[in-house]
């Protein structure tokens, strides 16, 4: 059952990315994009992740795509303007990831990675949402607490540069 | 599992100089905020206050001996985080008296300046105790996003502008590098924390974990393959941020690239090093061959950071005490002379309104005061005795004369001869070139304060190096199991020729 979900996820996963590329309307682009962001948390729910879907969901499909769409609307991009040279570059990219994914593939039986846990056993019975929490108040509070300093500084940054029309203040 | 998280207050004790300026930080904030009326110069003398608490309380911990780790080793404050500390606080309050005269040409948002240095000054000394990946790269990123935005304050300017499209493309580019590297490497360890990472086994998915991560603080210090942002970003920038850019962030990025290769990847020292000293000639040869075309002052002394940063990279590679303990000398003797430099290229500039070298011909005569002191400031970063960049060019090499890195110290010290040739270009100019305008220049008093400052180091460092030498090497005790004991102090400074 379990790989009959995956086999569906994988494969909408890979047919809607093919399609946010080939598609000539932008905006189809995006809402090609919109329907894989769901069949990735999809794939998480499987793996066991349900934080990781949530976020997926609400970050990805919530958020970025919508500012896709405020790009791709306000641009109003022709159908007719778009990048047709790029495929050598797509395809050295391409190529350097396929070689890299064979080359750690191949690597694997040769080498002994970490022993991982599973995550259910790891966390010992509560849901990972909350041995998330837990996790980012203890352990990675540090990081954590930094990051809010970040935030104050995105604001101010953002003040900074994008405000338009605001009086000389007199220094 | 069970999760806790116990911190006593004498662990709150060593994230103290943070908590100070953070707190300082939202004071500027409100204060700005609240007193519109308020001039720049208060709003900075206030800035400057908070750092030099800061700085400080750093200095009582230094001689108090006050050292530890807080959050499972992810935050460590050891000789060396407090030494980068020192030195980007520092360099900040240098920066920030260097902008006094500078800000009036921003039209707006002129307190948040301040702020947004201060706040990415905060974000380095992070990075200074950053022991883990995971804080490495949210203080790297907390640092930079202020630097994006100083870079670009010159609304109206289009360099400006260019000069932050550039400088966040690239660095955003590299933030993903890092947070890929990053990714590889816990993937294939399982650990953060750099301390743990040490029996490691050497997986192509490590290798490629930290050659990304290497390229990613590559980025941040400005060597040679990942370098293209340095020359527009410097030029475009506001020039007290450039600066700033040019000293500061290094600085802390240095921290990181030590933690990295001499205590996770020490037993990979003979992959890395062949890593590192590509990276370190082709800076200093690109650096210095590059430098010698410029017209512009600021793309002069960005070429020659460039350069100075492959003089850095030396110390690095030798992997050993002595090296670690020579790249931190040399980083503080660049400090010194760099910020001068720059201190003179803003004062000329709000004299003269350009940073063209042609204009800054006949300075001698117009300004005898800032032209000897840019003379002692490119004569130190030519590293000509008896000043601190003598010493330091001389440590670099010593240390990596006992590694045996002959092919390395060949190359560094033919560039040391190309980067005489353009650094007396300017000296010419401003000495045996006719002025075109034989008006006096003026010079605030904030502006000279710093490069008294900086000459003061220069010239204390070159003749009396002794006690910075002693600091560095007791700094980066932690390295001690790396020295070999034949070699493990720099040259005391009897065998220095004019060094006293």
């Amino acid at each position: 059952m379990e790989q009959a979900f995956f086999f569906y996820f994988a494969f909408v996963i890979a047919a809607t990315s093919v399609l946010v590329v080939a598609l000539r309307n932008p905006i189809y682009s995006t809402l090609a994009l919109l329907v894989m962001f769901f069949h990735v948390a999809g794939l998480y729910v499987t793996l066991h992740a349900e934080f990781l879907a949530a976020v997926q969901i609400i970050v990805y499909a919530g958020a970025i795509l919508v500012l896709y769409l405020f790009v791709v609307m306000l641009l109003n991009l022709k159908q007719d303007v778009r990048y047709h040279r790029q495929w050598p570059m797509a395809a050295a990219v391409g190529a350097t990831l396929v070689i890299e994914a064979i080359i750690l593939t191949a690597m694997k039986g040769s080498t002994t990675p970490a022993a991982a846990t599973d995550t259910e056993t790891a966390i010992g019975g509560a849901g990972n949402t909350e041995a998330i929490g837990d996790v980012l108040y203890t352990t990675y509070l540090f990081p954590f607490e930094v990051a809010s300093l970040i935030l104050l500084v995105a604001m101010i940054g953002a003040i900074v540069l994008a405000k338009k029309d605001i009086g000389e203040r007199e220094a | 599992m069970t999760f806790a998280l116990t911190i006593s207050p004498s662990d709150l004790l060593l994230l103290l100089p943070e908590i100070l300026l953070t707190l300082w930080l939202c004071l500027i904030l409100i204060i700005d905020f609240s007193f519109p009326r308020l001039r720049n110069e208060q709003l900075a003398f206030f800035s400057i206050a908070g750092l030099a608490a800061t700085l400080g309380c750093l200095a009582w911990f230094d001689i108090a001996d006050i050292t530890g780790s807080l959050f499972g080793n992810m935050f460590v404050l050891d000789g060396m985080a407090l030494f980068f500390k020192m030195f980007i606080v520092g360099s900040t309050i240098l920066v920030v008296l260097s902008s006094i005269d500078f800000i009036h040409r921003f039209k707006f948002f002129r307190g948040e300046f301040y702020f947004l240095v201060v706040m990415s000054a905060l974000g380095m000394m992070f990075m200074a105790s950053a022991n883990d990946l995971l804080s490495v790269f949210v203080a790297l990123e907390f640092s930079t996003l202020g630097l994006y935005v100083l870079v670009s304050y010159l609304r109206e300017d289009m360099a400006s502008n260019e000069a932050g499209v550039k400088f966040f493309i690239l660095g955003i580019f590299a933030a993903a590098l890092l947070a890929y590297g990053i990714s590889l490497v816990y993937g294939e360890t399982g650990k953060l924390v750099f301390s743990d990472m040490t029996s490691a086994q050497a997986t192509p998915g490590l290798a490629i974990g930290f050659l990304l991560i290497f390229a990613a603080l590559g980025f941040k210090i400005g060597a040679v393959p990942f370098h293209s942002w340095i020359p527009d970003t410097y030029h475009g920038s506001p020039t007290p941020v450039t600066a700033f850019l040019s000293i500061a962030p290094k600085g802390a990025a240095f921290a990181i690239l030590l933690r990295m290769f001499f205590v996770s990847l020490a037993t990979f020292k003979p992959v890395w090093i062949l890593l590192l000293v590509a990276t370190s000639i082709l800076s200093m040869t690109y650096g210095n061959i590059v430098a010698i075309a410029q017209k512009n002052m600021k793309r002069l002394l960005a070429y020659s950071g460039i350069a100075q940063i492959g003089n850095v990279l030396i110390g690095l590679a030798t992997g050993t005490k002595m090296g670690s303990d020579a790249m931190l000398f040399y980083l503080l003797t660049y400090l010194f002379a760099n910020l001068g430099a720059f201190a003179v290229v803003i004062a000329v500039s709000e004299a003269i309104g350009s940073d063209e070298i042609n204009d800054y011909s006949g300075l001698g005569r117009r300004s005898p005061f800032l032209a000897f002191s840019m003379l002692i400031f490119l004569l130190s970063l030519a590293g000509v005795p008896p000043l601190a960049g003598f010493i330091g060019k001389l440590y670099i090499f010593v240390a990596a004369v006992k590694e045996g890195l002959y092919l390395l110290i060949t190359v560094g010290l033919i560039n040391v001869v190309i980067s005489m040739y353009y650094y007396l270009i300017v000296v010419k100019k401003m000495y045996v070139t006719e002025p075109h305008d034989r008006s006096p220049l003026k010079v605030s008093g904030s502006i000279k304060a710093v490069v008294y400052v900086c000459l003061a180091g220069t010239l204390a460092i070159g003749i009396y190096p002794q006690p910075v030498t002693d600091w560095v090497v007791s700094a980066i005790m932690m390295f001690s199991q790396l020295a070999d004991p034949t070699a493990s102090l720099p040259v005391p400074p009897a065998v220095v020729p004019f060094g006293g």
